[in-house]
C-alpha cells in the first residue's frame, strides 16, 4: 500500500463566506472552485491539485473528512480490502462525488474521524503557472505566504488504537510519541510521506479535530504571518510565535471564523524510509510541556481541551 | 443588560453588557477574563449554562454545543452570545480577575 501524502481537509463551517474570506485573506490560499451545494474549494500556492481545503456549509464546526492520496489506482482496492479485513466499514465514493477528484475509498479511523483515499485529482497548477514561471509571484497572495497544507492533528480517547491501525493496515510510520509512566501512548506523530508527520493523534474526545497546519518556507515567513494575524485581529493562541520541542518547528495557532484551529509553521525535519524503518523519538509525559511548547515549557489549558 | 456569573467556589460577579456586545467582551471591559479558546463559536471552551435570561447570536455558533448537546438544560456560547435580557450564567471554568493597575483600569482591561 502506498499512501503518498495528506492532501486535504474537508471542513464544516457555520458561515462559508466568512470562512472563504479567512482562508484567502488570512491563510493565503486561492479559491479554486465552488459547487452547487455551496461548498468552496481552495488550494495553496505550491500545490497543483484542485484543493487542499474544502469548506462545507454546516451547523457545527469540525472536520467532515481527511483526504489522503495514494500513488496507484490499484492501492484503492488493496486499502478497501485491508480496512474491511480489519473490521472497519468501507464506503466506495464514485468519481466526482468530491468535486475535482476521482473515485475514492472512505472509512472511519478507530477514533471515528473519516479518512478518504483517492488517486486522481484535477489539476489547477501552481500559483506561478506551469510554463516559464517566475518564482516570485507565489508570494503575491493577500494572506500568509503559505506553500502547502502540511499535516493535521486529530483527537482520540485511545490514541494507541489509531496508531495500531495506521501502522499495521495503512503502512504509516511512527516518528515521535508521548508516553505516560505505564507506557500508554498519549500522543503520536505519523508519516506516510517524507516529512516527520502527515497525521498526528492527540489526547481528547473521539471524532474531533484539533488543527491543520499550513507550511511556510522560512521562520521569517511565520513572523510575517503573525504580523498579519495581529493586524487583522484574528483570535490566536496566547503563546504568540513559539517553537514545539517535538520536531523543533516554529509555530503559531489561530482560529478560522467557525473556531477550527489553524497553524502557520516552518521547519519540520524529514523522516524518509520504508514503513517502520525509522525508530520513533519517545517523550516521557513529564517532558511533554517542553515537547509541546519549547519556549514556555508549558501547555496552555485550552490547547488540548478545546477541539471542534 | 446586567450579566451575573456564577461558578462553584467563586464569589458571584455582575457587570453591564451593552447592546450588541457579547458576554465575553463585556466581561473583559469589567476586567474579568472568561475562559475561551477559539472566540469564534466553534470549540465550546466558553460553553456555560443559562440559569436565567435569554441570549441571541448575531454571528453563528456551533450547534454541537447548543441544541445538540443541551439536554434539558439551556446552554450558551459566551464568546458569541449577546444578552436579550438580564442574564444569570453558571460557567464551566473559573474566570480570572485582571489586575487593576490605574492604566489597565483606564484602558478597560
Ligand atoms: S471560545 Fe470557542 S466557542 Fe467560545
Amino acid at each position: 500500500m502506498a499512501i503518498s501524502r495528506f492532501s486535504y481537509a474537508s471542513m464544516n463551517v457555520m458561515d462559508v463566506e466568512a470562512a472563504a474570506q479567512h482562508y484567502v485573506h488570512v491563510v493565503g490560499l486561492r479559491e479554486t472552485d465552488r459547487d452547487t451545494d455551496g461548498r468552496v474549494y481552495l488550494q495553496a500556492a505550491d500545490t497543483q491539485d484542485h484543493h487542499c481545503v474544502i469548506l462545507n456549509p454546516a451547523k457545527t464546526a469540525g472536520v467532515d473528512h481527511l483526504g489522503f492520496k495514494v500513488s496507484d489506482r490499484a492501492d484503492l482496492d488493496e486499502a478497501a480490502a485491508a480496512v474491511t479485513a480489519y473490521g472497519l466499514p468501507v464506503t466506495r465514493i464514485p468519481a466526482g462525488a468530491v468535486k475535482g477528484q476521482g473515485e475514492g475509498v472512505r472509512f472511519p479511523l478507530p477514533s471515528g474521524q473519516q479518512m478518504l483515499l483517492y488517486f486522481h485529482a484535477d489539476k489547477v497548477g501552481y500559483l506561478t503557472g506551469m510554463e516559464n514561471p517566475s518564482p516570485v509571484s507565489a508570494h503575491s497572495t493577500p494572506g500568509g505566504r503559505v506553500t502547502h497544507l502540511d499535516h493535521t492533528l486529530i483527537s482520540a480517547q485511545n490514541p494507541q488504537d489509531d496508531v495500531k491501525f495506521l501502522t499495521e493496515v495503512l503502512d504509516f510510520s511512527l516518528t515521535e510519541k508521548v508516553i505516560d509512566p505505564a507506557g500508554n501512548t498519549l500522543a503520536a506523530f505519523l508519516t506516510c510521506s517524507h516529512t516527520m508527520h502527515d497525521l498526528a493523534i492527540g489526547p481528547g474526545p473521539d471524532g474531533t479535530f484539533h488543527h491543520m497546519a499550513f507550511g511556510m518556507d522560512s521562520r521569517t515567513e511565520v513572523i510575517h504571518g503573525v504580523d498579519l494575524l495581529k493586524e487583522k485581529a484574528v483570535p490566536a493562541l496566547e503563546y504568540g510565535i513559539t517553537r514545539h520541542g517535538i520536531a523543533g518547528v516554529t509555530t503559531i495557532y489561530f482560529h478560522d471564523p467557525s473556531g477550527n484551529r489553524n497553524e502557520f509553521y516552518n521547519g519540520a525535519y524529514l523522516a524518509p524510509g520504508a514503513p517502520g524503518w525509522v525508530p520513533p523519538i519517545v517523550w516521557q509525559a513529564e517532558h511533554f510541556p517542553r515537547g509541546a511548547f519549547y519556549y514556555e515549557n508549558a501547555v496552555p489549558e485550552a490547547f488540548f481541551a478545546e477541539v471542534t | 443588560m446586567q450579566v451575573t456569573l456564577r461558578h462553584a467556589n467563586q464569589p458571584e460577579v455582575s457587570f453591564a453588557c451593552e447592546a450588541a456586545e457579547t458576554v465575553v467582551t463585556a466581561a473583559r471591559r469589567a476586567a474579568i477574563t472568561i475562559h475561551v479558546a477559539c472566540e469564534q463559536g466553534g470549540c465550546g471552551a466558553c460553553r456555560a449554562r443559562i440559569v436565567a435570561g435569554t441570549v441571541h447570536y448575531p454571528l453563528p455558533a456551533s450547534a454541537r454545543w447548543l441544541d445538540e448537546a443541551s439536554g434539558s438544560d439551556c446552554y450558551a456560547l459566551l464568546c458569541r452570545a449577546v444578552p436579550t435580557s438580564a442574564l444569570v450564567i453558571e460557567t464551566a471554568h473559573p474566570w480570572r480577575h485582571v489586575e487593576n493597575s490605574p492604566l489597565s483600569r483606564l484602558i478597560g482591561r
